[in-house]
């Protein structure tokens, strides 16, 4: 077992509780399976446990102390340049494995759990602002100090440039995957409603998560043939990855949804930036993606044909290319 | 039981589809751990408690919304027609 040298163990850190330090493999189905149906339920401190065969050098498996004195969980995994996975809404660590696969050997991965995900505690604030504050927190607290490249993915893409606005030098890349934008989350809006009103929001979201279903099986239907996806394997990836508190999850259709001003000051954004999209996205309109470019200074546009709302996990060899390729560009 | 608990109970039974609520929901009853609400209906919990009481929901309590006795006290807070009778 090898502990990174700049990040300690138990004991070492202020506010850092290193549950697991192991030569772990996420490709395993413990760890596709761990977070699974967890969320919001009392916190089972089972460790995701000790195995061999991945290829990086460390798995450290953390529950942080944050300002606020909630418990996020996060993952750190490899050595070389410090890359923060940030999900969208409702998923956890799984649904990045095979980043953690291609990427992971050459570079730090930190995977944090956003507050209500997993095993980590709701917090107050979960407006995107409010969630990037409570991920810096947590990166500051496992001693990632250099600029971060930072990749999030729908509404993690939202949180990634909040952060990237907020703390422009803690951020040395910025990758935002299919962001959403301000259009559709005020489409939902959550105003007072009559139970009428309710039942329309309730079909909205309903709608939103078979949309994303079905946009994730076409998608596996059509990759090539020697495009090197298990469809099985991807669907057993996306299903187990979802795990949410399901307060939380009104949690963050209240605080984002509806609002506005749910996109920040992309102007103030410093580091280079690319705007990755599937362009077959079912859920988020490309269109949005081309609009923000505009907003935000140095930022470059790149699309996967035929790819919908989870690239990563169906054309991961294209995007872990497209990835390196711009954050090893730095 | 207040007037106030009997509604939540009720409203958390009927998203539920819950028979005999009364001898299943008490108000230490946890939503997600003892009654296994989901997202979704955890968003109609909500929102047809904030429309019957007519109470905004606060995304920053939300969270602290465990059990039916934490939807009383947050109710109770807020809300003109909300009583402990």
């Amino acid at each position: 077992m090898i502990v990174p040298a700049e990040m300690g163990t138990r004991g070492e850190m202020n506010q850092a509780d290193l549950l697991s330090l192991t030569g772990a493999n996420p490709s395993s189905d413990r760890f596709i399976r761990y977070w699974s149906g967890r969320s919001g339920r009392s916190h089972q401190e089972e460790p995701l446990g000790e195995w061999d065969g991945f290829p990086v050098e460390a798995l450290g498996h953390f529950h942080v102390r944050t300002s606020s004195l909630k418990r996020i969980e996060a993952l750190v995994f490899g050595r070389g340049r410090p890359l923060l996975l940030i999900g969208g809404l409702g998923v956890t660590a799984p649904i990045w494995l095979n980043q953690l696969e291609g990427l992971a050997a050459d570079h730090r991965v930190l995977i944090i759990h956003k507050p209500g995900h997993g095993l980590s505690e709701t917090v107050d604030d979960l407006s995107f602002d409010g969630v990037a504050r409570t991920i810096l927190d947590v990166a500051t607290c496992l001693g990632f100090a250099e600029p971060l490249h930072v990749v999030g993915a729908c509404i993690g893409a939202n949180v990634a440039l909040a952060l990237a606005a907020m703390e422009p030098t803690r951020v040395a890349t910025l990758t935002l995957v299919n962001v959403v934008g301000s259009e559709s989350l005020e489409e939902l809006g959550t105003e007072s409603k009559d139970r009428h009103g309710v039942k329309a929001l309730m079909e909205s979201l309903r709608e939103l998560d078979r949309t994303l279903c079905a946009d994730l099986y076409r998608d596996i239907r059509d990759v090539p043939r020697d495009g090197g996806l298990d469809g099985k394997r991807a669907v057993e990836i996306y299903e187990n990855s979802k795990s949410i508190d399901p307060l939380a999850y009104v949690q963050y259709v209240v605080a984002n949804a509806g609002v506005r001003s749910s996109l920040p000051a992309t102007d103030e954004v410093r580091a280079r930036c690319l705007l990755l999209v599937g362009e077959k996205d079912s859920a988020v309109d490309a269109e949005s993606t081309w609009k923000l470019r505009s907003r935000i200074p140095n930022s470059i546009c790149a699309g996967i044909p035929n790819a919908g709302h989870y690239p990563y996990l169906t054309r991961a060899r294209e995007f872990n290319k497209i990835l390196r390729d711009f954050v090893d560009g730095a | 039981m207040t007037d106030t608990e009997r509604r939540i109970i009720e409203i958390v039974s009927g998203c539920l589809e819950l028979e005999g609520a009364d001898r299943v929901i008490a108000a230490e009853t946890r939503l997600v751990e003892d009654l296994h609400v989901e997202s979704v209906q955890m968003i109609e919990i909500l929102y047809i408690i904030a429309s019957d009481f007519r109470v905004e929901l606060d995304a920053n309590r939300i969270g602290g919304l465990r059990t039916i006795e934490d939807m009383c006290r947050y109710v109770e807070e807020r809300s003109p027609r909300a009583d402990s009778a």
